[in-house]
């Protein structure tokens, strides 16, 4: 939550405090809940479910690609904005980082950089559209959303890049213990979770990032260079799709040019379940990505339990409007605009 | 017999001369022929085969192709507008794989009213009557029998299990035909033939996504101590299945792996013994024939066979080198 919730938050005195932070972050507390009873509900129905195998391989490491975009997309709906271009965006990165892996022989950083320097200019792209141009974030994204799945398509000449044993190590990225028992994957998603967090909530940036969502024309007359913090929240935005772009080459061993869109819906989706508001002004890193292991656990158990697969979908959609319902109607009754 | 052959050289030079002084085409059999082939795809490399088949053939028969297709096999809509769109180009012939199977008819019955003829490759569409020269459809298909393949990766799968224990089924797509030809060819040969078989519910990772595959047969394997066999219906699943195995850090060839089609990282697993084996058709056959069929047809009056099977073999590490597998196996 925002600095500024935060200082109010603590002019609230004694228990109250406790019971004020519960309303104020009812939307968390809720996510969480529904996160602990699913958990519950399908380690009762099969005890396999929380053996620690499917919660590292199966519920965690799912996760990974979906919860790196959701990171980065959090920050762009704060600012009441959204960006499309993120699953396709992946595709690209993934595409180039394939390339300049194999062509120039890069090392394992060598690569990360790749990732992460093409998911930035993408993001910085997005960034001078929607504010130089002046394109609605949805427009712009769209465009580029096209562009970046079309790029992948020619840069690749539409084969899947091998990674095979050009790169040392590439598959640990994912797949490696450095801590034991936690595949390398898991770790990165929650330090790169941590992070955001610090960004969105002890930074400027952060700061500027609920300012822009809750009132851009305001927080413009106040001095603040909107359209520069827009850019670079955009372009952060970008960095997490490239390194959820590693990620996914590393999970495969290889770069899949046609692999990613839908993705952005996935991501969105889960930023959404966590409770933050699509209108902006509102959310947290936190409850993404409690939002994202409601998905991953939801459809991995269904799995577990064999559900056709076309019910899965209909149930993972019951899900999306329940969580998006029960918030509007918690906001409703706090007396909240929005 | 020697003048003779003279006086043809003879008249053939004229007329060449003929044509380079006047501009003209001296013969319609003799122009170059201009096809337009509507693919599913382009972005698989099975599709680059089919083009490159096609592509190669044409130039041998003095045609050109035009080989397009929509980013993904789900855009039935997108595929139509590019048929449309070939049909007002009017071009000598066109090729189609349908995506859409009845939602194409009205649009083929348009090709053969503008008389354009039509072949069809890969898959048919399924329109009111028999395909042929009477057709409204298509002269015919060129394919490759889809259920008999997926037959055969069962009977390759029960002889590398035992004839006993859980298989489980990854499929790539619950609504295109050859997706669900794969799927039930294995599934009615495994109950027809091997009843000690326990087939666990087809899950799917919608497009051939590989890390969706990888996802599921993450769970599957948790889920299922003893299962011994994954069937997987394209290259996304086969790769995504494999890299399961290889995050579970299970031995080689604990859970049985059959895949289809191939690609380089598919081949590196089949080499590694990660995966058994793979069904792989005949994409570069499919383009030739399809192009062989609609040149043959428009230059001489030709009338094509209405089913074309173009084939299908399995391959191991020990077959993989074979000539006529490694013909169809592309990187």
């Amino acid at each position: 939550m925002s600095d500024v919730l935060k200082t109010a938050g603590e002019e609230v005195q004694g228990e109250s405090k406790i019971k004020e932070i519960i309303r104020r972050e009812i939307g968390q507390v809720l996510a969480l809940g529904s996160l602990v009873v699913l958990f519950a509900f399908f380690s009762i129905m099969r005890p396999v479910f929380y053996s620690w195998a499917n919660v590292s391989n199966g519920i965690l490491m799912s996760t990974t690609v979906t919860g790196l975009l959701a990171i980065g997309i959090t920050f762009v709906i704060i600012t009441g904005g959204i960006d499309l271009s993120i699953g396709t965006g992946t595709a690209l990165c993934a595409i180039m980082v394939g390339k300049l892996v194999v062509a120039w022989h890069l090392n394992l950083a060598g690569g990360v950089i790749v990732g992460v320097v093409v998911g930035g200019l993408l993001g910085v792209v997005n960034g001078i559209l929607i504010t130089l141009l002046k394109l609605p974030p949805f427009i712009a994204t769209l465009a580029t959303m096209k562009a970046a799945q079309g790029l992948a398509l020619i840069i690749s000449q539409m084969r899947p890049i091998h990674f095979a044993d050009g790169v040392k190590g590439w598959d640990q990225i994912a797949q490696g213990n450095l801590i034991p028992q936690i595949p390398n994957g898991v770790t990165i998603l929650f330090v790169g979770a941590t992070i955001a967090s610090i960004i969105l909530n002890r930074t400027v940036l952060g700061r500027y990032t609920f300012a822009i969502g809750s009132n851009s024309e305001a927080t413009k007359l106040s001095g603040v260079k909107v359209d520069r913090w827009l850019i670079a929240i955009y372009a952060l935005c970008g960095i997490y799709v490239g390194l959820a772009a590693v990620m996914l080459t590393s999970r495969l061993g290889s770069a899949q040019p046609d692999l990613g869109l839908g993705y952005e819906l996935e991501a969105i989706a889960a930023v959404i379940i966590g409770g933050t508001s699509i209108l902006g002004g509102k959310g947290s890193i936190r409850g993404t990505i409690i939002g994202a292991l409601i998905m991953s656990v939801l459809i991995n158990g269904l799995r577990i339990l064999e559900l056709q697969q076309e019910w899965q979908y209909v149930v993972v959609g019951i899900v999306i409007i329940f969580a998006v319902w029960s918030d509007n109607v918690r906001r409703r009754r706090a007396g909240d605009v929005s | 017999m020697k003048n003779k052959k003279l006086i043809t050289a003879v008249v053939a030079l004229a007329t060449l001369g003929l044509v380079a002084s006047t501009g003209t085409v001296a013969r319609a059999a003799d122009k170059t022929l201009k096809l337009e082939l509507i693919s599913k795809g382009e972005t698989h490399q099975f599709w680059q085969a089919v083009k490159k088949g096609a592509v190669d053939q044409a130039t041998k028969m003095n045609a050109t192709v035009h080989f397009q297709g929509p980013a993904s096999e789900t855009m039935i809509d997108k595929q139509l507008e590019m048929l449309d769109a070939a049909i007002a180009t009017a071009p000598d012939a066109i090729g189609y794989a349908a995506l859409g199977t009845t939602e194409s008819c009205s649009h083929l019955a348009a090709a053969n009213k503008a008389g354009i003829p039509v072949y069809m490759f890969d898959t048919a569409a399924k329109c009111t009557g028999a395909l042929g020269t009477s057709s409204t459809t298509a002269l015919g298909v060129a394919y490759t029998n889809s259920l008999a393949a997926g037959a055969l990766a069962a009977d390759k799968m029960a002889a590398l299990i035992g004839g006993k224990g859980k298989v489980l089924v990854v499929g790539h797509s619950q609504t295109n035909q050859t997706g669900i030809d794969r799927r039930d060819g294995f599934i009615n040969e495994m109950k027809k033939k091997f009843p000690k078989v326990t087939l666990l519910p087809t899950q799917y990772s919608e497009g051939g996504d590989a890390q969706k595959a990888q996802d599921i047969v993450a769970t599957a394997i948790v889920a299922n101590k003893d299962l011994k066999g994954i069937y997987g219906t394209n290259e996304g699943v086969s790769i995504g299945a494999g890299q399961a195995f290889k995050a579970a850090k299970l031995n080689l060839g604990k859970i049985k792996l059959i895949g289809f089609d191939s690609g380089a990282q598919q081949i590196a697993n089949i080499k590694s013994g990660l995966q058994s084996g793979a069904i792989t058709q005949n994409p570069i056959g499919i383009g030739a024939k399809t192009v062989e069929a609609l040149v043959n047809y428009v230059r001489n009056k030709t009338v094509p066979k209405t089913l074309i099977d173009t084939g299908f073999y399995y391959y191991d590490a020990k077959t993989i080198t074979k000539p006529e597998i490694a013909a169809d196996l592309y990187n």
